[in-house]
């Protein structure tokens, strides 16, 4: 191994650790997740991957390019290639770590979470030390005025640029999982799946590469086919994801308990304000209930798949009463229609939710906030609430119905009709 | 003469110029994208920008630099030709292509592969042309990453290449970058970093 002053005087990872790493910090602060949830922390500093990624790539090719022009890679050394690679590549490793580190610990606390996901921490090392192998792969093999840029936009290129092509599901190959997680989610183990596989096989590729003892052909085919089988595995376990790297959260870690016959279960981040949630969700309940409403029987922050009578809620970030009175109306609504597109009947959604809400308790300044005009036919959503508001329960029940077909209705022709009857 | 274009990687130099100039005809030169948070909006014709820089400063560090100055040749004069005639070239038939209806984004490349150009000539004085195109890709990497204006349609004003087809500041700014870096690099050619790079 290279003595620490030798590294501090010769290694631009050693030079630059300590801006990148500051630089991750920052950025880390620009990565929304919500709060006290590791998991989506730790998911959020993934972020800084692009960046810190290209750093370390192009450290490693200065590194591997310093052996190269000095002969010394690929010589009749006492010494194995394994060790002369590790010795060049552990200060970059080192920068990286370090500086995804702080990106880590800084999206943690900046959410009031306590707990990394060691599952994302080390698919993040392992995107280190990828980098850091293709880098130090490219030093040795290619001039350094060319190889250095080449490692730093490689990475770049395929963790800035990739998360933006079609279809959605390549962003799981790159080991980046900015896009996890909603509170009710954790990581999905087919991203996991598939970037450690790609990853695998940049390794591998590159450690092919870089033995130079062997024919040229007979590398070039070897990383290759290595490549192009890790590649076809990666895609083979992404594809036909979403965007979001995400499968449902363990519905185990949800707390329960039973308010007035409502049945009220939250996840670990809000156990705290479970004295505050509770009797602000059994509120809303039974001011639905005095408003003709369809009430649940049951409210929960999960959101795969629950019987009837179950209200799925995503709490917002500020807990606040009014907040959790629209999660709770957002909560009711229909899910969109498959209509493969906008349609006429998705304005009856604005109406649905204010309604829920106004019967919910919210306050009038929150309710103004829903309002939206109406046109030839429909009043402004706060029209409709004061109409309902003001119509017997028979009068609800109807136009809700209405409203609710209306919102599932893929028929372009009609126009949408939400006048309450008087 | 031969040897010259022989050591300076000529050859290579045109081609990547050729593919350059193809790959900004093809659709996808127009895709954009906002991968940072804190970013600007990039075209991908930016990235064809660091093309010319990247295998120009590879070709000028391939000599002995050392050795070169006993030359009974211009090598000098040949350099910077070289540099120019090419990276402005380049950065020209962007924009004619542009003009011409055939490269919508190639006023962007244009401007990109000026500014490039002009951030590597002022580096050579400093850190040797073998490093030199490392700069402009650092400085890529920084308007992708931190290089977000007011918005997300605009630009840091030191984030120019990122700005949209058309934008006087930007184009300016590529070419007072580019002069700039000619001067710094034409009133320090005989600096004895340049001996001793190789």
């Amino acid at each position: 191994m290279m003595p620490i002053r030798t590294a501090l005087r010769i290694m631009p990872a050693a030079w630059f650790v300590l801006p990148v790493a500051m630089f991750a910090g920052w950025y880390a602060t620009l990565l929304h997740s919500p709060a006290g949830y590791g998991t989506a922390a730790t998911a959020a500093a993934s972020g800084t991957i692009p960046f810190v990624g290209a750093f370390v790539g192009g450290a490693a090719a200065w590194e591997g390019a310093r052996l190269r022009r000095s002969g010394v890679w690929g010589g009749p050394w006492v010494r194995s290639d394994v060790r002369i690679a590790a010795g060049a590549m552990a200060g970059p490793i080192a920068a990286g770590l370090l500086a995804i580190l702080v990106a880590v610990v800084v999206s943690l606390v900046r959410v009031g979470a306590f707990t990394p996901d060691l599952e994302i921490v080390g698919v993040l090392a392992l995107d280190i030390f990828t980098y850091a192998s293709l880098g130090f792969a490219l030093g040795v093999l290619v001039p350094s005025a060319l190889s250095v840029p080449l490692a730093v936009l490689l990475p770049f290129i395929w963790l800035a640029f990739v998360p933006a092509m079609y279809p959605v599901w390549l962003r799981h190959l790159t080991g980046m999982y900015r896009d996890c997680c909603g509170i009710a989610e954790s990581l999905a183990p087919r991203a996991v799946v598939a970037s450690v596989a790609v990853d695998l096989g940049v390794v591998a590729a590159a450690t092919v590469a870089v033995r130079v003892r062997w024919p040229g052909r007979r590398r070039l085919l070897s990383a290759l086919a290595v490549l192009t089988a890790a590649s076809v595995f990666g895609v083979s376990a992404a594809s036909g994801m979403t965007y979001a790297p995400v499968v449902a959260r363990d519905p185990s870690l949800l707390t329960c308990s039973t308010n007035n016959a409502v049945r009220i279960c939250l996840w670990p981040e809000h156990r705290d304000q479970a004295n505050l949630l509770t009797p602000a969700i059994r509120d809303v309940v039974v001011s639905w209930e005095t408003a003709g409403i369809d009430s649940p029987t049951s409210v929960t922050e999960a959101w795969d798949s629950q019987p009837t009578g179950t209200l799925s809620v995503r709490l917002p970030d500020q807990l606040t009463k009014d907040g959790v009175i629209l999660a709770m109306a957002v909560g009711m609504l229909p899910p969109d229609p498959n209509c493969g597109g906008a349609t006429t009947g998705g304005i009856a959604f604005a109406y649905l939710e204010a309604w829920y809400a106004a019967a919910g308790g919210i306050s009038s300044a929150s309710l103004e906030r829903l309002d939206f005009p109406g046109d030839d036919v429909n009043p402004s959503v706060l029209v409709a609430v004061n109409d309902l508001l003001a119509a017997p329960v028979s009068v609800r029940h109807s136009w809700v119905a209405r409203a609710i077909s209306l919102s599932q209705s893929c028929d372009e022709s009609t126009a949408p009709d939400l006048r309450v009857a008087r | 003469m031969t040897l010259w274009l022989k050591a300076r990687a000529v050859p290579a130099v045109i081609a990547t110029a050729a593919a350059s100039l193809l790959v900004l005809i093809l659709p996808f030169s127009t895709l954009s994208g906002t991968p940072s948070p804190a970013g600007a909006t990039v075209a991908l014709a930016v990235l064809l920008g660091l093309a010319m820089p990247v295998v120009l400063g590879w070709g000028m560090a391939r000599s002995d630099r050392l050795l070169e100055t006993a030359s009974t040749r211009p090598i000098a004069v040949l350099d910077i030709s070289l540099v120019l005639g090419a990276g402005l070239g380049v950065a020209v038939a962007d924009v004619v292509l542009r003009v011409a209806g055939i490269a919508p984004a190639g006023s962007i490349a244009g401007r990109a592969t000026a500014t490039f150009i002009g951030f590597v000539l002022a580096s050579v004085p400093v850190i040797g042309w073998r490093n030199a195109s490392t700069v402009p890709v650092i400085y890529f990497v920084a308007v992708v990453v931190a290089g977000r204006g007011t918005d997300v349609a605009h630009p840091a004003p030191w984030a120019w290449i990122a700005s949209p087809d058309g934008d006087v500041w930007a184009m300016t700014a590529a070419v007072v970058t580019l002069l700039v870096g000619t001067v710094i690099y034409l009133r320090t050619r005989g600096s004895s970093y340049l001996l001793q790079e190789n």
